[in-house]
């Protein structure tokens, strides 16, 4: 299992929406080096995100849907850079919550924004420079 | 008339702020506006900083007048009674400065202070109303700034004079004026005024009716103001332009001027212009009736000008709201603003508002059926009417006018307020006359039984004493035997005797009070004695002795004469002999007694009777007995008479009629009526007996000229009573009673209140006899019952009528219950569909996301399976069969797989299957191993599955097969993902659309709670699973009958006042609850929100109540609710403390 370095963890209560970004990501992504995680539940992401910087993977970075029940988008971010400052963060999320989204970005918290519904090549151009900067 | 109004507004307003402009440029040579709220501020700074200057010592004394000038025009606002001093002292300044020929500089500075001053003084005349001294001062304003040559000033000056003669109404002076001041600034050129004036002239056009000159005045003048960049008078311009082109009917163009203006206004922040527009825009919409627009617009400017203490503007808008107000029928309300109005515009003394005003007050206190009001109002309307118009033809026609209307009206009211008394009156008597029926009814009965118990005592001490006298006779009788016996046997013994005492005997017998008789044996009478005569009313023996007596018996006493002479002749006594002799004057005597005969040598010698007369016992006898029956009968009728329905009374009278006829043998008995109006009589009710003819119709109206007597006597409430017909005196009574063949007559009179409404009669044809007291007693009690049997039935009818009216009434107030029942109902339906477009805006916010999510997927789904097609038809599918390809299909269709399985897990599987195909393959590598182990993790083999996977890896291809598969299950998956997300889409356009769902058909059906309230949450579904935390605990079988859609609004409507509540905290809990018991089914919303206010937990369910006034909601919203509950048998109660507030809902099922 040397060879994974790298993963990428996406968080979204939405199945569906995880299996389309899935998709798309698989486009992108060299899965022989980029592990691929999936989370419905935002408490079950955190706990992995901890497991993959233990087994020292490299998560590039974390794709969090806004709204979710139990723990906003917002909250989960929050709690990921307390512990990992550096971890990358980019926020999906419908029009109706851009207010904090941009509260976010001022505590410069968050490295990106994609709105939903999001168009392929918007997400590539945005996710390209995170990848590359890896590899 | 309402275009007149709102010109004279215009007019007025332009010429209000016109005004002060005029002269606040006049004061100052650089010209301050003071608008808005830092009105006073500003000026109490200046003030402040004129006084200070004043302070100094030793300062010029241009200066000195300069100040006091600048005071002058400031300290006006607060108290305008110290103008007048300052610019004396102004005036006394300049004066004496320029009595010391001072520099020429100077000198015209103080010129224009002195004019300044005489300007401000003219002002003040001007606001006493003092025109003549105003226009002096002006004139001399003016004269000395033609001395001084400014041009400006005179301009203004000029345009001063012009507006005085525009106030006094002498317009054609005032154009001059204004157009002589045109001039002059044209000369100056200066924009602002040149424009100024041209605003005045325009003004001055629309007030004297020319609107099309108005307008072109009105252009060129704004083309100036924007050229001056004044944007005060540029928007009071834009607001007039509007309204001339409102007039000529360009509504839109008008619309955009009236915006135009406002919105100048208000980035400039003239709130009296803003309050201008509003107004403007208000009357606009009253206009086309748009209420609520025109409630808000006028509503707003009278806070403004309130607020503004701007006193015209006040009354104005006051009178437009309440014109509005009534338009939607809120009397009240228009009571209270057309008043305020009133008052307003009383004190400032503006006619035209106190006309308008007065107008609608009329209008509502008529509304209100307060006429004195009413009148008062519309006699304050005509007076101001009469000061407003100047024609006096008009006028009058028009004082006329609303005369005859307001007469028309006061008729009308009158009417109906005398309707009115009537059917309360009516209702009061008819209730009166049922009790006065009874109480006659039962006096009467108790009155008969009275007279009937009184009656039978007399009746019973009669029969006693009528007892008493026959024991007494019997004794008599007795005794008399006794005596007569005994003396026979002394005869018998003493023979001799009997001959000396004979005489003496006879005299015995003479003197005897029995009647005794003797006959020879033929029959004739031989002696009677004295009591004999006076009975049979004979004077002396003679007349009777010898006579048979035969002659004096009657016929019955004649048969059993024949019965008894054979028994005396036999030598029997006959005891208890009854027999009717005839008097010497034809009447009939009952006698009693016994007869003996004589025996004289042993042969019979005739006989010896003893009677008494018993005639007057029998009949005292017979007619108490016929008083008896004669009470009976007349008690069977009042029975009848007060048990008998009104359709039968007709029959009750005339079966009775029968009864007291056979009974005191009349021969016809009648009922008649007077009619004292018309002067007749007329028959009412007839019975006749048999062979007697009838008079129903012949005396169907009888003049009272026929009938002097009985009218005479019945009036004074007599009775009519000739006992013997043949008796009467007056020859035309007689003449037509014998003609009738009547023997007897009596009629009594039937009094009501001491007034004869009519009588009955009785004829007796057959035979001649008085009535007795007691017989006339009963038939007047028997009249009286007639003349309350007529009450009753008059009484009954009437109530019946006053029942009819009452019934008319109550259709019509149905009526009209039922169409406001309608009103409010088509209101409260529109109220609700407004609350329904209230909660879809705020909630649209949710629904776009909850619908944008799922659109989204569909849309990535779509490019996804875009991608893997490219790829499958671009890879290596066409290298298999169609056997190959089906069995990936069916591989797929069976394995339906999860797209989205973690790296880490994937990693894991991955390592076990390369575990698994290195065992089992042992050695038989294929070549490419790794990356087929990738794909069958990737297709979700596991190891168990070691059939497929040897059937796969056997096959050539192995790589691309796999490949393929996963590419078919990806886009399966893909294809899932889409159609779950339409379904998404669709469920929350589905919970819109029966939350928006028209709801004309509200028919009760059987309601799921559960289901019911799931629609709920699912329209709030966005907000609720985002910061909610939902306990939602309905069991799912609890159903009742309901209106669905009603419950939806009931249930969102709580769940959206809980959401609100809830907006400002963290941590937000929402429960839902449901219990049935019995009949009983309690549902609970409760939420963690702030506590409600035990003041406000009362009223929370009133309409419009909210709290949340500025946020959202109408506060209709737990209004619906209690309506809903209301149709729902439901009961709601609030209970709330700091930690959680409770809805809690029992339905009644």
């Amino acid at each position: 299992m040397s060879d994974m370095k790298c993963a990428v963890v996406c968080v979204d209560d939405d199945p569906y929406i995880l299996q389309m970004l899935g998709f798309q990501l698989s486009k992108i992504m060299d899965q022989s080096h980029t592990l691929i995680e999936y989370f419905t539940d935002p408490r079950q992401a955190l706990e992995n995100i901890d497991l993959l910087i233990d087994e020292r993977i490299d998560v590039m970075f974390v794709m969090v849907d806004y709204q979710m029940p139990k723990m906003t988008g917002a909250e989960l971010i929050r709690k990921l850079k307390e512990k990992h400052q550096y971890l990358k963060c980019i926020m999906l999320s419908g029009q109706a919550n851009r207010s904090s989204v941009d509260s976010l970005k001022e505590e410069n918290l968050l490295e990106e924004f994609i709105e939903k519904p999001w168009d392929e090549d918007e997400l590539f151009d945005t996710l390209r420079p995170l990848i590359t900067s890896r590899t | 008339m309402k275009t007149n109004t709102k010109s004279h507004n215009f007019g007025f307003r332009l010429n209000f702020s016109e005004m002060k402009k005029v002269f606040l440029v006049l004061i100052f040579s650089s010209p301050i506006i003071l608008f808005g709220q830092d009105f006073s501020k500003q000026v109490q700074h200046e003030i402040d900083s004129l006084n200070e200057v004043i302070a100094k010592n030793n300062i010029a004394d241009t200066a000195l007048a300069n100040i006091y000038l600048g005071l002058s025009g400031l300290l006006y606002v607060q108290n305008i009674d110290t103008m007048i001093p300052l610019c004396n002292k102004v005036i006394e300044i300049a004066e004496n400065s320029l009595d010391k020929n001072p520099d020429s500089l100077e000198k015209i500075a103080m010129l224009n202070h002195y004019s300044g001053a005489l300007n401000n003084i003219a002002y003040v005349y001007m606001t006493r109303g003092e025109i003549e001294q105003c226009i002096d001062y002006l004139q001399k304003s003016l004269k000395i700034y033609e001395e001084t040559g400014n041009k400006a000033e005179i301009a203004t000056a000029v345009n001063n004079i012009g507006y005085i003669f525009q106030q006094q109404g002498n317009s054609l002076k005032a154009l001059d004026y204004y157009k002589r001041s045109l001039e002059i600034e044209k000369e100056f050129g200066d924009k602002l005024d040149i424009g100024t004036s041209l605003l005045n002239i325009a003004s001055l056009y629309e007030e004297i009716n020319q609107p099309d000159r108005a307008l072109d005045y009105y252009q060129s003048s704004l083309h100036y103001l924007q050229a001056s960049g004044n944007q005060y008078k540029i928007a009071a311009v834009k607001l007039s332009i509007g309204d001339l082109i409102l007039n000529q009917g360009n509504e839109m163009l008008a619309l955009t001027y009236f915006f135009n203006a406002l919105k100048i206004n208000r980035e400039i922040d003239a709130k009296d212009n803003i309050s201008n527009c509003l107004i403007t825009l208000g009357e606009y919409h009253l206009s086309k009736n748009n209420l609520d627009s025109a409630e808000i617009y006028t509503q707003n400017s009278l806070n403004l000008r309130r607020d503004l203490d701007f006193k015209d503007g006040i009354a104005i808008s006051a009178i437009t709201l309440a014109k509005v107000m009534l338009k939607k029928d809120q009397l009240r309300a228009a009571k209270n603003y057309a008043l305020e109005s009133l008052s307003v515009a009383q004190d400032l003394g503006y006619p035209r508002n106190i006309k308008v005003a007065a107008e609608i007050l009329a209008e509502i206190y008529e509304k209100e059926n307060n006429s004195i009001d009413a009148l008062r109002m519309m006699k304050l309307f005509i007076q101001m009417k009469d000061s407003v118009n100047i024609e006096e033809a008009r006028k009058s026609l028009q004082l006329q006018e609303s005369k005859y209307q307001y007469e028309t009206k006061k008729k009308e009211d009158d009417l109906q307020h005398d309707l009115e008394i009537a059917v309360k009156d009516e209702k009061i008597r008819s209730k009166q006359s049922v009790t006065n029926l009874l109480i006659i009814l039962l006096s009467f009965v108790a009155l008969s039984l009275i007279v009937i118990i009184v009656r039978s005592i007399k009746i019973n001490r009669l029969k006693q004493k009528l007892i008493e006298k026959n024991e007494e006779n019997e004794e008599l009788v007795a005794n008399l035997e006794s005596t007569v016996e005994e003396r026979t046997l002394t005869l018998k013994d003493s023979f001799a005797l009997i001959e000396e005492k004979e005489k003496n005997y006879s005299d015995l017998l003479d003197k005897s009070s029995e009647m005794i008789q003797m006959l020879d044996p033929e029959g004739n009478i031989t002696y009677v004695n004295q009591a004999w005569l006076d009975n049979m009313k004979f004077d002396k023996p003679d007349e009777v002795l010898g006579k048979p007596i035969v002659d004096f018996f009657n016929q019955k006493t004649l048969k059993e004469f024949a019965l008894v002479m054979p028994k005396l002749m036999q030598g029997e006594l006959v005891e208890e002999l009854e027999c009717q002799f005839i008097s010497k004057e034809t009447t009939e005597i009952v006698l009693k007694g016994r007869a003996r005969p004589i025996i004289k040598n042993g042969s019979y010698a005739g006989s010896q009777a003893f009677f008494f007369n018993i005639t007057e016992v029998l009949r005292a006898k017979r007619e108490m007995d016929q008083m008896t029956s004669f009470k009976q009968i007349m008690l069977n009728i009042t029975t009848e008479y007060i048990n008998a329905p009104i359709s039968e009374i007709d029959n009750v009278i005339n079966t009775s009629l029968l009864e007291i006829s056979k009974f005191s043998s009349a021969d016809r008995a009648y009922v008649f009526k007077y009619n004292f109006e018309e002067e007749i009589c007329s028959i009412t009710h007839e019975w006749v007996g048999e062979g007697i003819p009838s008079q129903l119709e012949e005396l169907k109206a009888m003049p009272f000229s026929k009938v002097p007597h009985s009218l005479k006597k019945h009036t004074k409430g007599e009775f009519v009573e000739f006992p013997d017909v043949s008796k009467i005196k007056d020859k035309r009574i007689f003449n037509v009673l014998n003609e009738e063949g009547t023997q007897s007559m009596i009629s009594i009179p039937m009094m009501h209140n001491e007034k004869a409404i009519g009588f009955i009669g009785f004829d007796l044809m057959k035979i001649k006899r008085a009535f007795t007291a007691d017989e006339k007693n009963l038939l007047w009690i028997y009249s009286q019952m007639l003349v309350n049997v007529f009450n009753r039935i008059a009484f009954i009818e009437e109530l019946q009528t006053t029942k009819n009216e009452l019934a008319e009434i109550n259709l019509s107030l149905e009526k009209k219950v039922f169409e406001n029942t309608k009103k409010n109902m088509d209101l409260s339906r529109s109220i609700m569909e407004q609350e329904k477009l209230v909660t879809i805006g705020e909630i649209s916010a949710g629904i776009a996301h909850d619908l944008n999510t799922p659109l989204g997927t569909i849309r990535v789904g779509a490019d996804n399976i875009n991608f893997i097609l490219n790829s499958l038809f671009n890879g290596a599918i066409c290298d298999f069969t169609k056997d190959e390809l089906s069995h990936i299909l069916n591989h797929v269709e069976k394995n339906r797989i999860e797209m989205y399985v973690g790296g880490l897990q994937m990693r894991k599987e991955k390592s076990e299957m390369l575990e698994y195909l290195n065992a089992s393959l042992s050695g038989k590598i294929p070549s490419a191993l790794n990356e087929v182990c990738d794909l069958l993790v990737k297709c979700r083999f596991s190891p168990s599955q070691e059939e497929e996977i040897s059937m796969i890896l056997s096959k050539p291809f192995a790589k691309e097969y796999l490949q393929i598969m996963n590419q078919l299950q990806m886009a399966m998956a893909q294809l899932e993902t889409i159609r779950k997300s339409s379904d998404k889409a669709v469920g929350v356009v589905q919970d819109m659309r029966a939350f928006i769902k028209g709801e004309n058909i509200l028919e009760q059906k059987m309601i799921n709670l559960r289901d019911n309230i799931s629609t709920v949450l699912g329209v709030f579904n966005y907000e609720i699973s985002l910061h909610v935390n939902l306990v939602f605990e309905v069991d799912s079988s609890i159903a009742f009958m309901g209106y669905d859609i009603k419950l939806f609004q009931l249930w969102s409507n709580i769940v959206k006042n809980g959401l609100e509540a809830m907006s400002d905290q963290e941590d937000r809990y929402l429960g839902i609850f449901a219990e049935r018991k019995d009949k009983q089914l309690k549902v609970v919303f409760e939420n963690n929100g702030p506590k409600i206010p035990d003041e406000i937990a009362g009223s929370i369910f009133k309409k419009f109540y909210t709290t949340k006034a500025k946020k959202s909601g109408s506060g209709l919203g737990l209004s619906i609710v209690k309506n809903v509950l209301k149709e729902h048998n439901a009961d709601i109660i609030v209970e709330s403390n700091e930690t959680l507030t409770k809805f809690i809902i029992t339905f009644e099922i």
